[in-house]
């Protein structure tokens, strides 16, 4: 079937310019080497620290002498343990109400209308604030804690779910109709696949958010947790066991964002490698 | 087994269109989104005149109203606002310049960003807040605290976007720029920076809103000034008045700014508003 | 890849009985039909006094430049759009009102109507879940991807396939329902020419092997022509029918023999005559 057509002979094609090349392994992770400023300070700073006795810059030795204390005396894991324990249950919860309201706002032009200048409002309320109030009613306590850690990271969750959901193909419902899905099939099968991008997005913002507000709840109200190891540290002026919770905060921050990509890749592993 | 009716007036092409489901053309012509406020608040006052609502220290809007006024009157609520404003301004400057150029060295040459990029990633990782209690200890509680904080979280999301936005100048532009033999200033300003200008601005924005959260947080925690101080002293006092109305307004002066820079967007480079508002809905 | 005479034969035996149309009736009906929509800005009339019908087993082609209201026609006879008051559509002499569970649709997208995240298998039995127990699901989804050729694909995600193979899957979609009418709304144009031709020729076969009436929406004359039985032209606005032309050409066809045809080349100068003449 297929015609005798002649095709004209196969140029060589020109080099691709290096800088195109480069350009693309720029996406690509940072490599480790990276890591050298970093590793220089540090260095550094302990050379500098050995010498001196500095009360704002201690040498990252003292970090892990000073804050090992902590280990000894018991308080480091278990506040470790309440911050995380407040951050994942604070972060499930709050993915579920915004998904929940995200989707029914985002899907109802006459909700989305009615609801719009309230959820641009809260969008740009700071979380924080809503801390003191929520002692004021709550008192000192976990419960408030988590009231106050949900609230603020229901709203990037919610907004982003609203978009998703807006943005559905309109295609879908006709697929929906054509192929007589109920609407209950077709909200797990169609509606919720395809905002769950959307979700993911809201998450991983939603993330960073929630630790800091467990973080300010903490040291702001004693409340236990890291936070409020911190502000006793800094109460007493203890400059090197603050770095070395900073340290442990940042390892903390740092595996929550390993997760969510490990998460979100595994969610997602329809889609072409690169997006 | 058929389907239920047909819905009539269902747009028409099955193209893709980001238009929503439901009926279009229904459109009011006034903005029905003010019912709500203008409803809870009504009836939020009815039910506390009343005596309806069951939690005595819940305030009516009425007396937040009141206290709003007293402290204004007696300088205290433009005060506290206006400290908060200016640490979360300057820091948000001073933090959004440090970003665009440590952003621009990142994105332009490959052995800066080869060499550093893994640091940054670490650093911008570990969450601002976290810092406060070495700058209180280094600054002490001030102003200054406030503004190295401030900066700080500015200076992430500005580096990291604008280093997106210049690395995006295609090889056709790099090419153009060598055959006008066009100086390295003017690659930075006139190809580099415009290209890189959509991403900067996405972040600018971020940046402001975590510095007005950090300036907050750093007076809760740090500085005895300003809104956070506050809203702490309030309810250290048991004024749920007077914080409520803190509250409201730090609200609307989220709102305020970010209405504010858009605007100031839209001036400066309007073709952004116009692709941000064509990609957030066709059907508005 | 193409699929072969042979197999498709086979699966003609197998799974892919369809129940048959009763002599006489017309597989779609309607005249008079009109739709209207109301904007600000006033009254839109989108088609006007559209008389169309079709017999079972017939292969119907809609032509027309883009944006006549080819796809508001389409949705009508999907059931998924009401045509304005008074007028009204039959389905095998039944008056319709919604989806029919005899009418298959597929869409132009294939990209936003696919549903990326499930895999081409899934994709294709998704009609199918709750309705029919897993084993029979199985064994249909298996026929139908054996008819569009592309049953060693069954396990991969609709981005590893390219926009062809997109499209014979949404088309296996709508096959492992079983329908008596395949509604198609331009489901070649994002599609390069050579992919084209080879969607074109299975189409062809597919019909052979199921004997479903097609009705097919194009803004290409050529496809129109190559593939049909009978052509409407729908032009103006508001829309109408201004011409229906018999396709008397030769079946099977073949990309090359038919397009040499002289009857192919009158057939298609009609087309543009009047296609052109609806443009003055």
């Amino acid at each position: 079937m297929a015609a005798n057509v002649e095709s004209p002979p196969i140029r060589a094609s020109r080099p691709v310019p290096r800088r195109a090349s480069r350009a693309r392994k720029r996406r690509s992770a940072a490599p480790l080497r990276g890591l050298l400023p970093l590793a220089v300070l540090l260095g550094v700073w302990e050379l500098v620290g050995l010498h001196g006795n500095s009360v704002f810059f201690p040498p990252p030795s003292q970090w892990i002498s000073q804050t090992s204390s902590l280990v000894h005396d018991g308080s480091l894991f278990p506040a470790v343990r309440q911050t995380l324990v407040t951050f994942v249950l604070a972060l499930i919860i709050a993915t579920a109400i915004g998904t929940a309201l995200g989707v029914l706002i985002g899907r109802s032009e006459l909700l989305d209308r009615l609801l719009s200048p309230v959820l641009e409002y809260f969008r740009f309320l700071p979380g924080v604030a809503l801390v003191p109030l929520a002692v004021l009613f709550m008192g000192y306590t976990q419960s408030m804690e988590l009231y106050v850690v949900v609230f603020g990271a229901v709203w990037p969750v919610l907004l982003q779910a609203r978009l998703a959901a807006r943005e559905i193909d309109p295609v879908l419902e006709d697929v929906r109709r054509a192929l007589h899905l109920s609407r209950a099939a077709a909200f797990f099968k169609i509606t919720l696949p395809a905002v769950a991008p959307g979700i993911m997005l809201g998450v991983v913002i939603a993330a960073p958010l929630t630790l800091v507000l467990a973080l300010v709840v903490e040291i702001s109200t004693q409340v236990s947790g890291i936070g409020k190891l911190m502000e006793t540290a800094q109460q007493n002026f203890l400059a090197a066991q603050v770095f070395g919770l900073i340290v442990i905060v940042g390892v903390i921050a740092l595996v929550i964002n390993i997760a969510l990509s490990l998460i979100s890749g595994w969610l997602f592993r329809y889609r072409p490698p690169g997006e | 087994m058929t389907a239920g009716a047909v819905t009539p007036g269902t747009e028409a092409t099955s193209r893709p269109v980001a238009r929503r489901q439901g009926r279009p053309g229904w459109r009011p012509r006034w903005p029905i989104g003010l019912i709500i406020p203008v409803v809870l608040v009504a009836a939020w006052q009815l039910a506390k005149s009343a005596g309806a609502l069951p939690y005595a220290n819940v305030p009516s809007p009425l007396q937040i109203w009141d206290s709003a006024v007293t402290l204004t009157g007696n300088g205290q609520l433009p005060g506290d606002f206006g400290h908060t404003l200016a640490a979360c301004l300057l820091g948000w400057v001073i933090g959004s310049v440090i970003g665009a150029a440590a952003g621009t060295a990142l994105g332009l040459s490959r052995a800066v960003w080869s060499y550093s990029m893994a640091s940054v990633e670490v650093l911008r990782s570990i969450p601002a807040i976290s810092f406060i209690p070495i700058a209180v200890i280094i600054f002490l509680q001030s102003l200054k605290m406030e503004i190295v904080i401030a900066a700080w979280v500015s200076i992430w999301p500005v580096a990291v976007s604008t280093m997106a936005g210049v690395g995006g100048v295609t090889s056709a532009h790099r090419d153009l720029a060598a055959s006008l033999r066009m100086s390295w200033t003017a690659r930075v300003t006139k190809l580099a920076l415009p290209t890189a200008l959509p991403k900067m601005l996405v972040a600018l924005r971020l940046g402001l809103a975590g510095a007005l959260v950090l300036a907050i947080v750093a007076e809760i925690v740090g500085n005895p000034h300003g809104v956070g101080y506050a809203l702490v002293n309030a309810q250290q006092q048991a004024q749920p008045a007077e914080m409520f109305a803190y509250v409201l307004l730090t609200g609307a002066v989220g709102v305020a700014l970010n209405a504010l820079l858009s605007l100031a967007y839209r001036r400066l480079a309007p073709g952004f508003h116009l692709a941000e508002t064509a990609r957030r809905g066709h059907g508005r | 890849m193409s699929m072969s005479a042979a197999r498709s034969a086979q699966s003609a035996q197998g799974a892919q009985s369809m129940p048959a149309a009763q002599p006489g009736d017309h597989a779609f009906s309607c005249s008079g039909l009109f739709v209207e929509y109301q904007l600000r800005t006033g009254p839109l009339r989108v088609l006007e006094d559209v008389a169309f019908s079709c017999a079972p087993g017939e292969f119907v082609s809609i032509l027309g430049p883009s944006g006549t209201g080819k796809t508001t026609l389409l949705r009508i006879l999907a059931g998924l759009l009401a045509p304005g008051r008074g007028s009204s559509v039959t389905f095998e002499g039944a008056p319709l009102t919604g989806p029919n569970e005899g009418v298959a649709i597929v869409f132009q997208d294939y990209r936003s109507s696919l549903l990326q995240w499930r895999t081409v298998r899934k994709n294709v039995a998704l009609g199918l879940e709750g309705r029919v127990a897993a084993a029979e699901r199985a064994e249909r989804v298996d026929a139908a991807l054996d008819l569009v050729g592309l049953s060693d694909r069954g396990n991969d995600y609709p981005w590893q396939l390219s926009g062809g193979m997109q499209q014979r899957v949404q088309i296996a979609r709508a096959l492992v329902m079983r329908p008596r009418v395949l509604l198609m709304d331009e489901p070649f144009g994002a599609l390069d020419a050579m992919t084209k031709g080879q969607l074109q020729d299975e189409l062809l076969r597919v019909r052979e092997v199921t004997g479903a009436t097609v009705v097919f929406v194009t803004h290409d004359v050529d496809e129109a022509v190559y593939l049909s039985d009978r052509v409407l032209v729908l032009s103006g606005s508001p829309a109408r029918v201004t011409t229906e032309l018999d396709v008397d050409l030769p079946s099977p066809r073949d990309q090359v023999a038919t397009k040499e045809d002289p009857k192919y080349l009158r057939i298609r100068h009609s087309v543009y005559e009047t296609l052109k003449g609806a443009h003055q």
